[in-house]
């Protein structure tokens, strides 16, 4: 789920499934209120509405639509909106123009709509649905699961295009879950004019393609490969003759093998698997670490980061979360720190990376962390890994 | 005659940030071997999830036990992408199923190597997963690397450092594993998961191969021969050249670099060239299973249809 977070602040935010206005302190109460209402027909409608006494009386806003990962925004004055394509963070800001600035962006996996220079520790809420007072408000678009879900909802597409009425009154039910297929509905509206072409056709072509691959496999395999096997549940070759002389007599069977340990030295009945990654150790504390980037990890498993992280030979309840930071100098290397939680802490770890790993607390001298030895990092602590990016931790909650 | 297109295989199987995508092209072939009776492997080509299974325990378990695992993987097949609890649940369920069928003192067992498209936070990655001695390689346009590394006695050596590769190849331990599916303990796959890369190729085989060919053969076949099925087949050939003492299998999966408009996309037929006649068909136990199934020549391959897919970027 992606449920949008929100972290307090002076700006009204309004939050609507597919939609995130930030206002600035000067709209009025009428202003929020007909926004609310009117957020089901998109950044083109709010725009409409924002400016309907004229250009003088704009407000300072940041209007965010989101349609699974597209992301179209209109942005004025103070305010500014990062979102994360494939890794790559990009801010976009209004500059210096009278009225607004707009953009559409493809294959967006986060975005966070905030005022300038917020405070960066400021706790992070979750926020369905609503009004608030806040800075910043954060919604992640993709989750691979959620990608599944629209292949599969795709065909809830053409009936919302040529119902448009329906669209709206499902955007009005009020606390909706933000899911795929609301987002889908989001798609027609005047604001697509801004690209044509790009959107409602190639999409339920592709979906249809990459559905009815599928059944083709699907079929595939039931129809031809395992009738028989499934239909009886039983093998399929004859038990007479069964004995291990088929074998070729060489491959030792590791059930057979405690027998075969007991005369080999102690070293190699050692079940210790090399590796960095230890398992979790009891039940840890809930914390998070947030990157300058604007990304929130959750620390419910160690993280592993870097320009390309990868992970070697763990078990499945050691996978790491993988995030990848963008480092244009490669100043960062491609697996350069791992941060996880034990106990009551959270662990930094310097993965043997070319440019190592900095660790500063406010108004001190920066640290570096030796290489391979995992340091406590304090939740006032503040770790550069280079070329611009670093991270604090964050007790969850 | 198979043509050459049948055999050859080609699939989008994860879409990336920006609508660009992940393809796979594929090949694999299997043989029992000059020596052995029963082919007891097993291999399952069709995205996500590519893996080769090598069974122990005579023909009334080891091959049956090669086939649970691929019917059990089998299940992702079709799916854009593959988590590791997908696959950790396949292995799950492959460990019970050998354990509940394998009744009145028959004991089998198999190992599992492979590597299956996925997507983590957002990134399309390969996760790697290995229980037992077969192998994955990866081949990234410069140097081929040992991606997975073996449950074995003598990997333990090795890693101790007590014994070097050659040690391996001929110390009288290297046919234990330390490890495999169907042994009665929970399965203890390891994981892999590395960056999709564009010049990605994989090779997945059983040890029928990599005891008959040294890894520079290995890398010599992957360099110079570009379609997989070919580099399946011929690996396949040349262990069966020397002598092949065991059933071998490989497998061949490369990130497709065709960025046509339109792609034609095979279900993968593959088998290898023997002297087996036409009429024969394809037997499952004497010639290993596979998944999509193998069809002997001039048989009609019903379920193998083509597609022709849009290319959305």
């Amino acid at each position: 789920m992606s449920v949008p977070e929100y972290s307090a602040g002076d700006w009204t935010a309004i939050v609507r499934p597919g939609f995130v206005a930030l206002l600035g302190p000067t709209a009025a109460e009428s202003t929020v209120r007909d926004l609310w209402q009117a957020t089901g027909e998109g950044v083109f409608a709010a725009l409409a509405l924002l400016a309907r006494d004229g250009f003088a009386g704009l407000p300072p806003f940041a209007l965010v639509s989101v349609d699974k990962r597209r992301v179209h925004a209109a942005l004025r004055g103070d305010v500014e909106v990062v979102v994360d394509l494939d890794g790559r963070l990009e801010t976009l800001r209004s500059g210096e123009v009278s009225t607004w600035t707009e953009r559409v962006l493809e294959g967006v996996g986060s975005v966070a709509v905030q005022v300038d220079h917020p405070a960066a520790d400021a706790p992070s809420l979750p926020l369905a649905d609503g009004v608030v007072r806040a800075s910043r408000v954060r919604v992640a678009l993709a989750v691979a699961d959620e990608a599944v879900e629209v292949v599969e909802e795709i065909d809830v597409l053409p009936a919302q295009v040529v119902e448009p009425a329906d669209a709206t009154n499902a955007i009005d039910a009020p606390a909706q879950p933000w899911s795929a297929e609301e987002q889908v509905e989001l798609v027609p509206g005047p604001a697509d004019a801004t690209e044509p072409g790009t959107d409602t056709d190639p999409v339920p072509t592709e979906h249809a393609d990459e559905s009815g691959v599928v059944a083709a496999a699907e079929a595939f395999l039931t129809d031809s490969a395992f009738d028989e096997k499934h239909g009886t549940g039983t093998p399929t070759v004859p038990l007479s003759g069964a004995s291990l002389d088929d074998h070729d007599g060489l491959t030792i069977l590791s059930a057979d093998l405690a027998d075969i340990r007991d005369q080999l030295p102690s070293w190699a009945a050692s079940e210790d698997v090399p590796g960095p990654f230890r398992a979790p150790q009891g039940a840890p504390m809930p914390a998070r670490l947030v990157l300058s980037t604007g990304l929130v990890v959750p620390l419910d498993r160690a993280v592993l980061l870097g320009r390309a992280p990868q992970v070697a030979r763990v078990s499945n309840r050691e996978l790491p979360r993988l995030i990848t930071v963008p480092s244009p100098q490669q100043d960062i290397s491609r697996t350069h720190a791992e941060v996880r939680v034990e106990g009551d802490h959270v662990l930094v770890t310097d993965l043997d990376s070319t440019n190592g790993v900095h660790v500063a607390r406010p108004g001190e001298g920066a640290r570096r962390l030796h290489p391979g030895e995992p340091s406590v990092v304090g939740l006032d602590e503040l770790v550069d890994l280079g070329d611009g990016v670093t991270f604090s931790l964050e007790r969850g909650s | 005659m198979m043509t050459e297109g049948t055999r050859r295989g080609c699939h989008l199987v994860a879409r990336r940030a920006g609508g660009t995508q992940v393809r796979t092209s594929w090949g694999s072939a299997t043989d029992r071997g000059l020596v052995r009776d029963v082919n007891e492997d097993a291999l399952l080509a069709y995205p996500p999830v590519f893996l080769v299974a090598d069974g122990m325990g005579g023909h009334d378990a080891g091959d049956l036990a090669s086939r649970i695992a691929v019917e059990e993987f089998a299940q992702l097949a079709g799916q854009s992408a593959a988590s590791a609890d997908d696959v950790h649940a396949c292995f799950v369920r492959t460990a019970a199923r050998i354990r509940n069928e394998f009744t009145g003192g028959r004991q089998g067992g198999t190992t599992v190597a492979g590597v299956a498209v996925t997507e983590h936070e957002g990134g399309s990655y390969w996760l790697v997963f290995n229980v037992g001695d077969s192998r994955v390689y990866r081949w990234d346009g410069e140097r081929l690397e040992q991606v997975s590394v073996d449950h074995s006695v003598v990997q333990e050596l090795i890693d101790l450092g007590e014994i070097d590769g050659a040690g391996a190849e001929t110390h009288p331990e290297r046919h234990v594993l330390t490890r495999a599916l169907g042994t009665g303990e929970a399965p203890e796959p390891d994981y892999w998961l590395l960056p999709a890369g564009l010049r990605d190729r994989f090779l997945i085989c059983t040890d029928g191969l990599t005891r008959e060919l040294a890894e520079s053969a290995l890398q010599d076949v992957l360099v110079s021969t570009s379609d997989p099925q070919d580099a399946a087949a011929l690996l396949v050939r040349l262990a069966l050249e020397h002598g092949a003492r065991d059933n071998v299998s490989a497998v061949v999966v490369d990130v497709a670099t065709s960025t046509g408009a339109h792609e034609d996309v095979h279900i993968t037929v593959p088998r290898v060239d023997s002297d087996r006649g036409p009429q024969q068909p394809w037997d499952e136990m004497l010639d290993g299973a596979t998944v999509p199934r193998l069809y002997a020549p001039g048989s009609s391959p019903s379920g193998a249809r083509q597609h022709d897919e849009e290319d959305p970027s």
